[in-house]
């Protein structure tokens, strides 16, 4: 099967046919990601990106998503979650808005520390599966703090996915042996899944 | 050609020749084919033998069908081309013996002793009074005069031979040669033959003995070597064809690391298959989706509406597992623990006839029951059946007739599950895992049915292993030591499975298979704990431990220091039994060596045999976050914060926990 991709030449970007963008999506997701990067370049003014360093890393949006992100904490602690997951939302889509040539490491660490807060949030708020996806997404990040697996142990647990929930207290025990949280958290769940089973010790 | 050989115009030697080929031909073929008989021995009979086995009936609607796929494999089984080969093959060997076959003429072979009927350690005296006596029979002056010319040849030729005989065991030359090349008259004539009677190769047929020889050494030989070799490139060691591996192999490195893979896009790539798509295909993938479907819910509306195809739906599930095991065995090389999982349940989805999505599977999986009422019940498990009256646990099943009910029940009471009392790392005859040792993990468990509630308490004593010469030596050789696991209750599948457990290690580290490891079966276990009741059990006398040892092919780490695993055990027919547990490795030195040693270790920073090295970037990017001043520390706070309602969260929660499942 031959598909002609087309170019155009007024918003400089690649494109598939409808039709076939349908039918072959993961080659349309591609040719996506392509106009990104190439869009990029192009915005960017200089021929060839600038090395992804920490030192050209972007600090005037820096500031701001910092700023976002402390509204968003304060929210959080004042009680108001339902506001905090808003002000994070917003300084995640800031975040993923980034240059893409931009150091991925800087990007990362906000980015980690936005999806920290926001699975908190999202908990408080009792937005379990939300929650559960910013967990995993952290832990799919390689992410592997306690408190990561914590949160998505938790997630698992109020989403009646016990046995996943203790796995995930395990996991993150293999991390930290001492770790009280995971600890309490693991006997709550192992005595549900007990209960679950009409089993008792 | 020159005729410096002999032919075998008498047809004295062919028949040999071709009784030796036709031998080692037709044993081997005898051997594999009656093999593959006895291993299709019958499911039923088989696990009347073994204790713990599920031997409930149940009535399936589409069992025509299903008897049917199974007798046409038995009898394919029995009446194929090997059994038609044998049967001529082994009728061409009796008449080629019975028939054709002339008594060796053994007049080559010269022995004195027995041509005068005396001892080997007869002495001379012995040999000449024998010789004596023979020659006065035998002496052509003494014959009787009514023989006939033939007969008094005959007794000459005799008489020679006695001479003969005589001489070579008395005379020092003839003695001598006798021993030297096996007849007294010195060396004989060696003379090589062919097994062919001189005019298929000198005479007219001569130029046909060519045409035969070129086809079978230009035609038959290459045409069995190909055939053979293309088989043997075509499908890899487990029976998985080449391009369904390919297949498998391409989507698993070029995974998306993104993309979770559901059960159902297992199925789509089962689907695609080279095997599915050559044998069905009259069907396009949507109606084998659509088929498998079917089977998954139970649907039985083709038996009455078109029984073909629900003949055709037999044919691909029965054909599934098989392929799910190859996928399983590529994602375990590349060590994706995630889809192996996956694949174990799509597995157990097949085999049970259950829809693989949702929480209720291990109720879904008994007989007789209905979905409906299940799912609406809210309980998951097993266990859960036996902690409520019966009439409770019918509502719960929706199953009415007390029969019924009561065959759902023993099902559900003989799934037994592994309640596992140890697991740790070991290495034989040592008291600690030492450094690049050959560990291996070893689990006691007791086999617990759904039924039996709470643990017995175990005395230690009775958890360790008779230190045996087979133990030091090879620790999995005491897996075999237990019963065989019986066939599974799969009413719904079309094949009989026998029961298994496989187990995988993974690194808690990144949730890996670990590498060099491999997927380990559990084949044996003893099941009579199932037959127990709750105060036998509870005791704990009379259970029965179960062990399983999981040889590891890779050494234990050089460093010392902690090491976290998991161990998963998915069992191939059963939802509800599977084993998920953490398992430490602790690498120490010998008490032995520990003095020599403590300097080395003192210095040695624990820190970095447990850092891994793939996470180098981002542990470098937690660090700096962490050295971040106030940032992390609210994050720190916060989390505390969140975790302290936690517990509260638990407490208030209990009631609306299935909220979130539907």
């Amino acid at each position: 099967m031959n598909i002609a991709i087309n170019y155009d030449t007024k918003t400089r970007k690649l494109q598939l046919p409808a039709q076939a963008a349908a039918l072959v999506p993961q080659l349309n997701l591609e040719i996506e990601q392509l106009n990104v990067l190439t869009g990029e370049i192009i915005a960017s003014g200089s021929e060839v990106p600038l090395p992804a360093t920490l030192e050209t890393f972007n600090k005037d949006l820096s500031k701001m998503i910092k700023k976002l992100y402390e509204g968003g904490v304060q929210a959080f602690q004042a009680g108001k979650y339902s506001e905090a997951v808003k002000q994070l939302s917003i300084g995640i889509e800031m975040i993923s808005r980034r240059h893409k040539f931009e150091s991925f490491q800087g990007t990362l660490q906000e980015l980690s520390l936005f999806l920290m807060s926001r699975a908190d949030s999202y908990l408080k708020t009792k937005d379990y599966l939300k929650a559960f996806n910013d967990a995993d997404m952290l832990i799919g990040m390689m992410m592997c703090t306690p408190d990561n697996f914590l949160r998505r142990g938790v997630s698992n647990y109020f989403l009646g996915n016990y046995e996943d929930a203790r796995a995930d207290y395990q996991r993150g025990l293999s991390f930290d042996e001492d770790n009280a949280r995971l600890q309490t958290e693991l006997e709550i769940c192992l005595d549900k899944i007990l209960e679950e089973n009409g089993d008792y010790l | 050609m020159g005729s410096e050989y002999t032919y075998d115009e008498e047809g004295e030697t062919w028949p040999f020749f071709l009784l030796a080929v036709l031998s080692f031909i037709l044993v081997p073929v005898t051997v594999k084919y009656l093999y593959n008989l006895r291993s299709t021995s019958d499911a039923k009979s088989e696990n009347a033998s073994i204790k713990g086995a599920i031997s409930q009936e149940v009535a399936v609607e589409n069992a025509a069908q299903i008897n049917s796929f199974q007798a046409q494999k038995k009898s394919s089984k029995i009446f194929n081309w090997s059994l038609l080969f044998i049967v001529v093959g082994w009728s061409a060997f009796v008449y080629v013996a019975l028939n054709l076959v002339k008594e060796a003429d053994l007049q080559g072979a010269f022995d004195p002793y027995t041509i005068l009927d005396v001892s080997q350690f007869a002495s001379e005296r012995d040999i000449k009074s024998k010789y004596r006596k023979l020659s006065l029979k035998f002496h052509p002056d003494k014959l009787p005069k009514d023989l006939t010319d033939a007969a008094k040849q005959e007794m000459e030729a005799a008489f020679i031979r006695i001479n003969l005989a005589y001489k070579s065991l008395t005379d020092e030359v003839t003695r001598n040669n006798f021993l030297k090349y096996g007849h007294p008259d010195g060396p004989q004539d060696v003379s090589h033959g062919i097994a062919l009677p001189k005019f298929l190769v000198e005479g007219k047929y001569s130029s046909l003995m060519i045409v035969v020889y070129f086809l079978l050494i230009g035609v038959l030989l290459p045409t069995i070597v190909g055939t053979w070799w293309g088989n043997v490139k075509s499908y890899t060691k487990r029976g998985l064809h080449i391009e369904t591996a390919g297949l498998f192999t391409r989507r698993l490195t070029n995974r998306d690391p993104t993309k979770i893979y559901t059960v159902y896009d297992l199925l789509d790539l089962i689907c695609l298959s080279n095997e599915v798509r050559t044998t069905f295909k009259h069907l396009d993938y949507n109606q084998v989706r659509d088929l498998i479907a079917r089977h998954l819910n139970r649907n039985f509306e083709y038996v009455k509406t078109n029984p073909s195809l629900e003949a055709e739906k037999v044919k691909i599930v029965a054909m599934l597992p098989k392929l799910i095991e190859g996928l399983i065995e590529i994602a375990v090389v590349f060590r994706q623990a995630d889809i192996v999982v996956t694949a174990c349940d799509l597995q157990k989805s097949i085999i049970q006839a259950v829809k693989p999505e949702g929480k209720y599977q291990e109720l879904l999986q008994l007989p007789y029951v209905d979905r409906k009422a299940v799912e609406k019940s809210g309980v998951k498990k097993l266990g859960k059946l036996f902690a409520v009256s019966k009439e409770e646990a019918g509502k719960i099943l929706g199953i009415e007739d007390k029969t019924k009910l009561e065959a759902a029940l023993s099902v559900a009471a003989s799934i037994g599950s592994l309640r596992v009392l140890e697991s740790e790392f070991k290495v034989p005859g040592e008291d600690v895992v030492t450094p690049a040792s050959n560990a291996h993990i070893s689990l006691k468990f007791l086999v617990k049915s759904p039924k039996l509630k709470s643990c017995p308490e175990i005395d230690e004593s009775r958890l360790k292993d008779e230190e045996t010469l087979d133990y030091m030596r090879n620790p999995a050789s005491i897996n075999e030591k237990q019963p065989v696991l019986p066939y599974s209750y799969s009413p719904f599948f079309p094949s009989n499975v026998r029961n298994s457990w496989t187990a995988f290690l993974l690194s808690q580290k990144d949730a890996k298979l670990v590498e060099g490891t491999t997927s380990y079966k559990l084949e044996n276990v003893d099941l009579s704990n199932l037959a127990l009741d709750q105060e036998t059990w509870k005791k704990g006398e009379d259970v029965t431990i179960g062990t399983f040892k999981i040889n590891l092919a890779v050494p234990t780490p050089q460093n010392i220091g902690i090491y976290h695993f998991r161990l998963i055990l998915k069992n191939n027919a059963y939802f509800g039994c599977d084993v998920d547990i953490p398992v430490e490795l602790e690498v120490k030195t010998p008490p032995s060596l520990m003095s020599l040693k403590k300097k080395e270790v003192d210095s040695d920073d624990d820190e970095s045999d447990i850092s891994d090295p793939e996470e180098d970037t981002l542990a470098g990017a937690l660090a700096a976050l962490r050295g971040q001043s106030t940032q992390p520390s609210k994050i720190e706070e916060q989390d505390d914060d969140v975790s302290d309602n936690e517990s509260v969260f638990t407490d208030i929660n209990t009631d609306t926990e299935d909220e979130g499942e539907n």
